[in-house]
């Protein structure tokens, strides 16, 4: 019997890259008595976030030209609709409390708030941001990111260690997808080389998101700041149990065998 | 072994270049080069998705702002290893107005697609030749031919290819 699982951004480790450089930002580890198959006919939704900070002047308003700018993407809360939101693709994050920790959420009534928005159809160029209580602020911006690749690759550990892909994309067509308008062709689908053996992770192989760009440095989770909290994967597999007459060895060696050569 | 992949703007294998609006030739904005061991193939009759903007605002057709003039057009080309650096055979030509009228968000929506597909032009490459394979050092160009100096860094484009890696 299998069963639909999917990886989300809490199933993955994570490890900021570095620019210039393809790193494994994330890294999934199949647990060893269960078997991973690339689930085709489910939406992917991978959307990287990275982080800039604003500092507004005490009962002042300041405006900040994003750079990189935020693509509005379909399947999150729109904040220049008013849906303030911690999974919106614009997410703005302070300290109210004065404990140190960035944890307030930005809405159109806090202390430091929104004040309008500069935007186009495909992203928010410009913010900007007041702040009526008297204190100087600082402000995180989380957004997606819109630059490089994102890629989902399996890998297999130990002296024989091999990799291949599994889907690749680049950021804003990641960004962009919209699991919500099948009609519109603009979900992202395992790619259709995944069929058989070839989407199949086996016992205590990886599962790894890969992230280049030249410029960008993400922001994840478990680094000293603040996690992003409109990180956002959603990975679609079909898992089962190892059977009784599988070893894991086995398994790995039928998937090895089949990977890149 | 065969990998889908994006001729993209985004890719680690593209430079910028500033295109010479001076000129009556199309000259480069970006240009990919193919790495080693690698071979790249793109085929007749994909979409595209792009969007251009100029490095200054502009007071043409399009209006006062950073879209390239409508009578703008945008080819790609490529140039084999040994050839002379300004030797570009231009493969495809398509004009701006396909693109810039919708968003890079609608772009991505597969309704909006049929005109945006990038098609060989006939008269450089045999009409039964459907997929150009290109060779490690070769270089594959995002052109142009017109009024304006296109921004390379902000210039976004998009576009189906396979590699191979060897």
């Amino acid at each position: 019997m299998s069963y639909p699982e999917t990886l989300t951004a809490d199933d993955f480790e994570w490890t900021p890259n570095t620019a210039g450089r393809e790193t494994a930002v994330a890294t999934h580890t199949v647990d060893d008595d269960r078997v991973l198959m690339a689930d085709l006919a489910k939406p992917l939704l991978l959307a990287l976030t990275v982080k800039q900070t604003v500092t507004v002047a005490a009962n002042s308003t300041e405006t900040k030209s994003l750079d990189p700018e935020a693509p509005r993407v379909p399947y999150l809360p729109d904040p220049t609709a008013g849906e303030y939101n911690r999974n919106a693709y614009l997410v703005g994050l302070y300290d109210a409390s004065g404990d140190g920790s960035k944890d307030t959420l930005v809405t159109d009534s806090t202390d430091v708030q929104f004040d309008g928005f500069g935007d186009d159809d495909d992203f928010v160029r410009e913010i900007t941001l007041s702040e009526t209580a008297g204190n100087e602020t600082e402000v995180d911006l989380f957004s997606v990111v819109r630059a490089g690749f994102a890629r989902v690759r399996r890998r297999s550990s130990g002296r024989d260690s091999t990799s291949d892909q599994l889907h690749r994309e680049d950021a804003v067509r990641w960004a962009f997808s919209n699991p919500d308008e099948p009609e519109g062709n603009r979900e992202i689908n395992w790619n259709n080389s995944n069929s058989g053996i070839a989407g199949v992770v086996g016992p205590e192989q990886h599962v790894d998101i890969m992230f280049y760009d030249g410029h960008e440095v993400l922001s994840v989770p478990g680094d000293d700041d603040a996690d992003p909290t409109n990180l956002r994967v959603a990975l679609p597999f079909q898992k089962r149990e190892l059977r009784e007459a599988e070893t894991p060895a086995q398994v790995r060696e039928q998937v090895r065998e089949s990977m890149a050569d | 072994m065969a990998q889908q992949d994006e001729l993209s703007s985004s890719s680690k294998h593209v430079a910028a270049a500033g295109n010479d609006p001076n000129l009556d030739t199309p000259t480069p904005i970006q240009i990919w080069t193919v790495p080693e061991a690698q071979q790249w193939a793109i085929t007749d009759g994909d979409s595209a998705v792009m969007e251009a903007e100029t490095t200054a605002g502009n007071a043409g057709p399009a209006g006062a702002n950073d879209d390239p003039a409508l009578g703008t057009q945008f080819g790609l080309a490529y140039r084999e290893k040994d050839a002379p650096m300004n030797q570009w055979e231009v493969i495809a030509i398509w004009a701006i107005d396909a693109f810039n009228q919708l968003s890079i968000a609608k772009q991505q929506d597969g309704r909006a697609s049929d005109r945006r597909l990038i098609e060989f032009d006939g008269r450089v490459i045999d009409a039964d030749v459907d997929t150009l394979t290109f060779d490690p050092d070769d270089q594959i160009a995002l052109v142009t031919n017109g009024d304006d100096e296109m921004d390379p860094d902000a210039t976004y484009f998009n576009y189906d290819m396979t590699v191979y890696r060897n």
